[in-house]
């Protein structure tokens, strides 16, 4: 019942693309301009509108997916669409250029368009892969339980960690600088753990220092130390409590770093599809003016 | 003590008693307007801050001396404190009324506190909350202590002790969970008397430990603690089960429910119409109850709208003063009659109606008035369609006049004349219709939405039992016997019982004896055979199917499967022995029933091959999809998460989101966000007091622009699909981008409708980009999982 | 190792927990990596750091636009902290302690109880798909940033031709030269980066005046003067000329640009003489010679007049040169050889036929490089000074009379000394005149002989070899003679170039097969276009040399006049 951007009504648009293409390669074959094939020829500038007006119908996606009470067709629809014609018309647009390239606005044009069109190929491959991937890795247990699964496992921790002042500032200090998200979104897609914990919190010890606590690690080899140190039974046994919560709340803290990723990963691509389109929409309208300007 | 004597004493100073009392100081009629609490209206001062007060019904024209229009509560609240003050009201506050003895004349009010009123005659406007229970223990006049909650959202960080196991305490006490420490004082062990959904909702944040509760608790003293070291200034003793116990505290919610009113009445001598609770108190034309001089208006009288009730206390005290009023609803009945042309007028045609309509038998007039208020008299052309198979509709069609043709499944049509009822079945079931109606020569029918009707059914124990009468006869007819001939249906129909079970309950077990052969009427049940230790899910009947036909045909003694409900359903059920020779007599039905049960076997031993598809099945249902018609899913293989969906709910629905896509149930890669299912029989329809929540024809459950924000429909709704929300004015692209507030606007009940209206189906649907989201019939959602589960096992 | 220390009180709890810290910076803020972790409201990620001044003794300073206030006072550049200070950083108070070290310092962090922790929580359960980096400021830098880097900026070269210049040159500055789509053809790299040189008006095709400001003098395809020029009306250089395109070639080869016209030129031009043509290899007409005939004029019968004609090869008896020279190819290349002075000499084209210097076409026959070395003009084998002159009759005569002049007095003087033989000579004898009967004698004597001799010239021997001579009727003696006029076809084919250096690698005969045999003057031993189809196909043909028209025929006549007469003077007057 469900069915993918992809094959959207058996690849309606994706037919309509490949036709598309078909005939503009084949007019391109068949056409004898008395000049070798540029843009300049009346086969050249139909195709170069052709291009240009799917460009324009391209980023309408753009609004259309944001104007909720339009009816003009599906956003999956559009999508579809958008998916398929950009691809056609990237080589329309090369047989546009009829492989002149230079170092000139219109090329750039024609570099940008690359890159949009590159960067939603990309765009296609995360949204068909990484959410079957989330899903797996994810099982059934979504960001928001992970999080409170995180935050009970704390909470036991610290209830098991009173009293002993040193054990409970040791883990109030990781709790504190466990770095559940980074607001960075490239710390996000790195997936990188910035937890640090304050080792030798007790003054009389030794001086207190900063230490990255990657997935608790540091944090397990403070309390197994410790357990080590301890004498009787009772805070053994607390001590091995609090490691099995660490161990669990790290496994935890790599799953929840595995999904961010994944979600950052998922939309990537967009951060150069959307803004180098803009561009390319701006490139474009430079690209006909000049031309025109300069006839 | 001399007790004063008075031409008329009302009872409550809510918008009846003051619209009455308002117009006895107007006349200069001698009169006193008792109210029990300290304040006037009582229930308006309970609603939540800056609520909205709707004036409902609109087309209702407002007959009173104190002003009334839709508005803020605290305006409303301040233009009848005014009214009180500037008209000449002989109001006592703080004075409850105990009992009403004697008669027209000559009636006594005794007063809490041993006062007494003398009066010619009474109007009770008391409304249905009744006076709360005041908490009688040393301490319990401690400051701390308050009956109601105006607002939760005012405390915060306090311990808070909620003592009362009903819907307002548990109410109360999971809205002031969230920003303090709240402990219920319990004094049973479970919540009997709260609705499902709360009761539920209770159970879970007792279960999560934000609430704390303390079962078979007594309260036995409050006290304040000197000095400021505690970390509360109060502290209550408590007997409980564990022993007794002093928990401190900062206030005391005490919701001990309250005095019912009825017992007042009752204590007066007033006849009621049923034993239902809700149900109204027996009055005539005049709103006088079976005692006469005793008048009952307002929410009691069974009027639960502030603008009905203020009517009828201007209505009462006018027909005191021997002025002939005419009801406020005169003209729109007469208005709903017009087309009828038949001369009579209003009552001429209500006791016609009344002499007609079968299932009107023994309706009270004012009831039958408050019905005919929604109904409408449709006379349609020979030929048309009142209403079409597997087409969802809001109302029953009563036949004034003429005949209708009924022509349901593949038997042949029925005929239905002047009195007979339909479209109960779709009543009953909440589906769509089962058959189709054509109206016939020169007919007339009454049309009544559903909400009026339901009403009555459960106010009515005659209407009750005609409605199941009839649906009992057309069901086995449509769904059994479609050639049976009228006299074996009504043969058959004799043995026929009602069964009603709650979700969870069972039907009947297997290893029981094989007895009575059932039928579902609404509702819906999975079919669990039990294969060696675990119970293999085989089948699932919705409204219409019947259970185990096979067994029947057989002959089995004993059950080989058992059959729960998952969720509240009905189910007819016929003797077996009478069945079977019903079976011999009958070969059609025989070779129908034949068919059928072979595929059913089919089908059961396929599910039975594949436990996987069993478990999503099971696990579906306990999400309620055995009552969901239309369900939103998400394959998450598919969603990337860009919430598409919720930005296109909030843009069609004016900047509120109706759905909440990472919440809800997922397996098997289906997610089934939080998002209204559109159930057969929607638990938010049930107590709407502005009737605001419709079904639409295509099956769509909305609420109207009616709302008047209540809340009962966010309670009564298990999933949690309903949210009062600021309704903000149209969010159009611009306002997207040029962010301007919205204006202060009042909170009404707002949930998914399907975007019923907007052409294309669901705006969520429709913004999907990578097609993750679909909105499907919950049939086709099982479907869908037991391939997903399928797939998964290779 | 310097040292700074913190001692902190956590919030909430009542005795104060000491941390020690050893660092060179103390970093202050809210990041998990912060050695001094704030959670208040209004802390940033990284917000301030303690560090140890040079002079000892500490100081906060503020990161970047990070408030931090001190004593109440806002400090945006590192101050010292002394003990008993209250530094405020966001809503966290710390107050410095005093302490032993001057390179420590014990600080009291307060921080306010807030729900900060449930708020991180909240905004925590957030879905992992929050903010990220937004997209629309970088979409609007991009593209306003495109816009204004290619359009606006060389827009503003043209509007203000002030700073053209200045964009055009400096070399990372956007100007014009951006929107070329390609390269200038070399021959007009000298108009370098000035666009405007030829885009004068926007958003209009370059115009031909633009053309003609360089090229005035261009030649018309027609005759100026004739109304084929309202052929050509709407006909722009552009049309032929297209430049920014690649491969960079000024003149567009297309056969289509003139078969458009010839094709069929008679629906364009009913009255031409132009044969229609598609295509070399497939549709060219037969070629048509042009020689010279000549033409007496009947008053004066020495003088002759010389116009072309363009002869068709299909008619024989017409193909043919009168050139009135008498030659014959196939006697010169005998490979027997001719006798010369020298003995039998054997002839190849190249003695007589040289190309000139460019080597396109050959140079003009001349008697006296090419033939005199063999045809020697003296009438008297055995006296090598009898030469006459060639190209001039009279001259020729009188250089016969002058000749028998002389020999008549040295034969008369012989002859006396011979007959007074017994005397003895004296000086003086021969200084007698002659007698005027002798000289009466000698004339006549001469007369006959230089008759004699011009007789046997013009029609037995050297001249009549070569030339036709003609008698004049009703005249005698020397006048009776008259030696046709010469004229030899230097252009064949006036309407077409054939450049011999560009065949170098044939022989001549290889292409002028009749050569050898021709025994005449008059044969035309021009190759015919089949000859050259052997070697040249049409365009697009791919197993012989693909020749377009423009491979023979130019389109720009020189002949023709300049293609447009005033306008050129008035463009060159426009600016």
């Amino acid at each position: 019942m469900h069915q993918s951007f992809v094959n959207y009504r058996n690849y309606r648009y994706g037919t309509l693309a490949v036709l598309v293409t078909i005939a503009t390669i084949t007019a391109y074959m068949l056409d004898k301009p008395r000049v070798p094939p540029n843009g300049g020829t009346w086969l050249g500038y139909t195709l170069g509108t052709i291009a240009g007006v799917l460009v324009v119908f391209l980023s309408l996606f753009g609004i259309r997916k944001r104007a909720f009470h339009s009816r003009m067709g599906t956003a999956i629809g559009w999508l579809s669409a958008h998916v398929y014609l950009g691809l056609a018309a990237l080589i329309i647009a090369t047989l546009h250029s009829g492989m002149h390239f230079g170092a000139n606005v219109h090329t750039v044009t024609y570099v940008l368009m690359c890159v949009v069109t590159l960067s939603g190929c990309w765009g296609v491959y995360a949204y068909v892969r990484y959410p079957g991937l989330m899903t797996r890795q994810r099982g059934n247990l979504r960001r928001k339980e992970l999080l409170q699964q995180i935050e009970e496992l704390d909470q036991r921790s610290l209830g098991m960690a009173q009293g002993a002042r040193r054990v409970e500032a040791l883990i109030v200090d990781s709790i504190r600088r466990t770095d559940l998200d980074d607001p960075s979104f490239w710390a996000q897609l790195r997936g990188r753990d910035r937890s640090y914990i304050m080792i030798g919190t007790e003054a009389a010890v030794q001086p207190a220092h900063l230490v990255p606590n990657f997935d608790n690690h540091a944090l397990i080899e403070q309390l197994a130390e410790m357990r080590l140190a301890a004498h009787d039974e009772t805070t053994r046994a607390t001590f091995q409590n609090l490691l099995e919560c660490a161990g669990a709340k790290a496994a935890l803290l790599q799953r929840l770093r595995r999904e961010t990723t994944l979600a950052a990963r998922l939309r990537l691509w967009l951060f150069i599809h959307v803004p180098v389109c803009c561009a390319l929409l701006a490139a474009l309208g430079t690209h006909v003016i000049t031309v025109f300007l300069y006839w | 003590m001399s007790a004063e004597q008075f031409e008329l004493a009302v009872v409550g100073a809510g918008p009846g008693g003051l619209s009455a009392a308002a117009r006895a100081a107007e006349q200069g009629m001698s009169h006193i307007l008792l109210e029990s609490a300290a304040k006037h209206a009582n229930t308006v001062q309970q609603y939540q801050h800056h609520k909205h007060v709707m004036a409902e019904p609109s087309v209702l024209p407002l007959r009173s001396d104190v002003a009334f229009a839709a508005g803020r509560r605290e305006e409303i609240l301040d233009a009848w404190r005014q009214a009180i003050q500037t008209s000449r009201i002989n109001i006592r506050y703080r004075s409850e009324v105990t009992g009403i003895e004697g008669t027209r004349g000559n009636f006594v009010l005794r007063l809490k506190g041993g006062a007494a009123v003398h009066a010619r005659h009474v109007i009770l406007a008391l409304g249905v909350q009744g006076n709360p229970r005041q908490l009688s223990i040393p301490g319990g006049d401690l400051p701390c202590v308050q009956y109601t909650l105006e607002s939760a959202e005012a405390l915060k960080g306090e311990r808070i002790i909620v003592i009362g196991a009903g819907d307002a305490a548990i109410e109360n006490a999971i809205s002031l969970a969230r920003a303090n420490r709240v402990t219920i004082l319990n004094r049973g062990t479970g919540f009997p008397r709260a609705k499902e959904g709360n009761a539920g909702r209770v159970m879970r944040a007792i279960a999560a430990g934000q609430i704390h509760c303390v079962m078979e608790a007594k309260p036995k003293s409050l006290a304040r603690i000197p000095g400021s070291a505690a970390p509360a200034p109060y502290i209550i003793k408590v007997d409980s089960s564990t022993g007794e116990q002093s928990i401190p505290c900062h206030r005391i919610i005490a919701r001990l429910g309250a005095v019912p009113t009825r017992s007042l009445l009752e204590g007066a001598g007033a006849k009621f119409l049923s034993d239902a609770p809700d149900a109204a108190p027996e009055l005539s034309s005049r709103y006088e109850s079976t005692v006469p001089g005793l008048y009952v208006i307002g929410a009691l009288a069974g009027f639960p709208l502030i603008k009905q009730a203020m009517n009828q206390g201007y209505e009462v005290v006018e027909h005191l003063l021997g002025r002939v009023v005419r009801p406020a609803d005169h003209e729109i009945l007469a208005s709903v009659f017009r087309r009828l042309r038949n001369g009579h007028d209003v009552e001429g045609t209500l006791r016609k109606i009344h002499g007609t309509v079968r299932a009107f038998r023994g309706v009270k007039e004012l009831a039958l008035r408050e019905l005919m208020l929604s109904s409408t008299i449709l006379i349609p052309a020979k030929g048309t369609q009142l209403f079409t198979r597997g087409v969802y509709s809001s109302s029953v069609f009563n036949i004034l006049r003429g005949e209708v043709h009924l022509s349901a499944g593949d038997g042949p049509p029925m005929t239905l004349r002047a009195g007979q009822l339909l479209g109960e079945m779709a009543l009953i079931s909440g589906r769509p219709h089962e058959a189709s109606a054509v109206a016939g020569a020169d007919c007339v029918v009454l049309e009544t939405p559903h909400s009026a009707m339901r009403k009555l059914v459960r106010s009515e124990q005659s209407v009750r039992d005609y409605v199941d009468k009839v649906y009992a006869l057309r069901a086995l007819r449509v769904f059994l016997m479609p050639h049976a001939g009228p006299q074996t249906i009504a043969a058959l129909s004799e043995g026929v019982r009602l069964h009603r079970i709650k979700a969870g309950e069972a039907l009947f077990k297997q290893g029981e004896p094989f007895e009575r052969f059932y039928l579902i009427r609404s509702g819906s049940v999975s079919l669990t055979r039990k294969t060696g230790d675990r119970d293999a899910v085989i089948a699932y009947g919705a409204a219409g199917a019947y259970l185990d036909a096979a067994g029947c045909l057989a002959g089995e003694s004993v059950r080989s499967m058992s059959a729960h409900a998952t969720v509240t359903t009905e189910a007819l059920s016929i003797d077996q022995v009478r069945f079977r020779r019903l079976l011999g007599a009958d070969p059609l039905v025989k070779a129908k029933l034949q068919a059928e049960s072979a595929q059913q076997l089919a089908h059961h031993a396929h599910m039975q091959a594949q436990p996987q598809a069993g478990k999503v099945f099971s696990y579906l249902m306990s999400h309620g999809l055995g009552e969901a018609t239309s369900v939103l899913v998400i394959d998450e293989d598919l969603c990337v998460g860009c919430d598409q969906c919720e930005k296109a709910c909030a843009a069609t629905h004016d900047g509120v989101s109706r759905l909440d896509r990472s919440a809800g149930p997922s397996l098997f890669s289906l997610h089934l966000p939080t998002s209204c299912r559109h159930c057969e029989h929607p638990h938010c329809m049930q107590d709407c007091p502005p009737n605001a929540i419709h079904r639409l024809p295509d099956g769509e459950v909305s609420i109207a622009d009616t709302c008047i924000g209540c809340g009962n429909c966010v309670e009564n709704c298990p999933y949690g699909v309903i949210q009062l929300a600021q309704v903000a004015p149209k969010a159009s692209l611009l306002s997207r981008i040029g962010r301007r507030a919205p204006k202060e606007v009042a909170k009404t009940a707002v949930k998914c409708d399907s975007c019923a209206g907007l052409k294309g189906g669901p705006a969520c649907v429709r913004a999907c980009p990578t097609g993750a989201a679909i909105r499907i019939h919950a049939e086709d959602v099982l479907k869908l999982a037991k391939g997903r589960a399928a797939a998964t096992q290779q | 190792m310097r040292r700074s220390s913190v001692g902190g009180a956590p919030k909430g709890a009542a005795e104060a927990r000491g941390v020690l810290i050893h660092a060179r910076r103390l970093t202050i803020g809210r990041a998990p990596n912060q050695h001094l972790q704030l959670s208040s409201p209004g802390v940033a990620y990284q917000h301030a750091v303690v560090i140890t001044s040079a002079l000892g003794g500490l100081r906060i300073a503020p990161l970047s636009g990070k408030a931090v206030l001190v004593n109440g006072r806002r400090e945006i550049r590192p101050r010292r902290i002394n003990p008993g200070d209250v530094i405020e950083i966001g809503a966290a108070r710390l107050t410095v302690h005093p302490s032993r070290s001057r390179r420590a310092v014990i600080l009291e962090v307060q921080e306010p109880a807030s729900d900060e922790g449930d708020s991180g929580a909240a905004d925590r359960h957030g879905e992992a798909s929050s903010p990220g980096p937004r997209m629309s400021p970088w979409s609007w830098a991009l593209s306003l940033g495109f816009a204004a880097l290619f359009l606006l900026l060389p827009l503003c070269g043209i509007v203000m031709p002030g700073i053209q210049e200045s964009l055009r040159e400096t070399p990372l500055l956007p100007s014009d030269n951006l929107w070329s789509p390609g390269p200038l053809h070399t021959a007009h790299q000298s108009i370098g980066t000035r666009c405007d040189a030829c885009h004068v008006k926007p958003f209009e095709p370059v115009r031909d005046q633009e053309c003609f400001v360089c090229h005035a003098v261009v030649a018309h395809h027609v005759d100026i003067r004739s109304n084929d020029v309202a052929l050509f009306r709407g006909t722009q250089c552009t049309g032929c000329h297209l430049e920014h395109k690649q491969p960079a070639a000024l003149v567009q080869r297309d056969p289509r640009l003139c078969t458009d016209c010839h094709a069929d030129l008679k629906h364009r031009k009913p009255d031409t003489q132009v044969a229609d043509v598609t295509d070399f290899g497939s549709d060219h007409p037969e070629f048509r010679i042009t020689v010279l005939a000549s033409t007496r004029a009947p008053n004066d019968d020495l003088a002759s007049s010389w116009h072309a004609v363009r002869l068709d090869r299909n008619e024989p008896e017409q193909f043919v040169e009168h050139s009135h020279l008498k030659f014959s190819h196939a006697q010169h290349l005998d490979p027997k050889g001719v006798k010369s002075p020298t003995g039998e000499r054997v002839l190849s084209c190249q003695d007589c036929h040289r190309p000139n210097s460019s080597g396109r076409e050959m140079l003009p026959i001349r008697m006296e490089t090419h033939c005199s070395g063999c045809h020697s003009l003296r009438f008297d084998e055995h006296d090598p000074t009898s030469g006459v002159p060639h190209g001039d009759l009279p001259g020729m005569y009188k250089t016969l009379r002058e000749h028998f002049s002389r020999a008549y007095l040295v034969q008369t003087s012989t002859a006396a000394s011979a007959a007074s033989g017994r005397q003895a000579r004296r000086p003086g004898n021969e200084q007698r005149t002659l007698t005027d009967r002798e000289q009466r004698r000698a004339r006549e004597w001469v007369d006959t002989e230089t008759f004699k001799i011009a007789r046997e010239l013009l029609e037995k021997r050297v001249c009549a070899d070569c030339h036709e001579v003609t008698h004049v009727p009703d005249r005698t003696g020397l006048e009776q003679w008259q030696v046709q006029p010469v004229r030899l076809t230097s252009t064949w084919m006036p309407r077409a170039r054939f450049d011999h250096a560009a065949h170098i690698s044939e022989t001549c005969v290889s292409c002028h097969t009749g050569a050898p045999k021709s025994k005449h003057a008059t044969d035309i031993l021009l190759p015919d276009i089949t000859r050259c189809r052997e070697c040249h196909g049409g365009t697009g043909t791919a197993a012989k040399v693909a020749s377009d028209c423009l491979m023979c025929h130019p389109f720009h006549i020189p002949t023709r006049g300049p293609w447009l007469r005033s306008e050129g003077i008035s463009v060159r007057a426009a600016p």
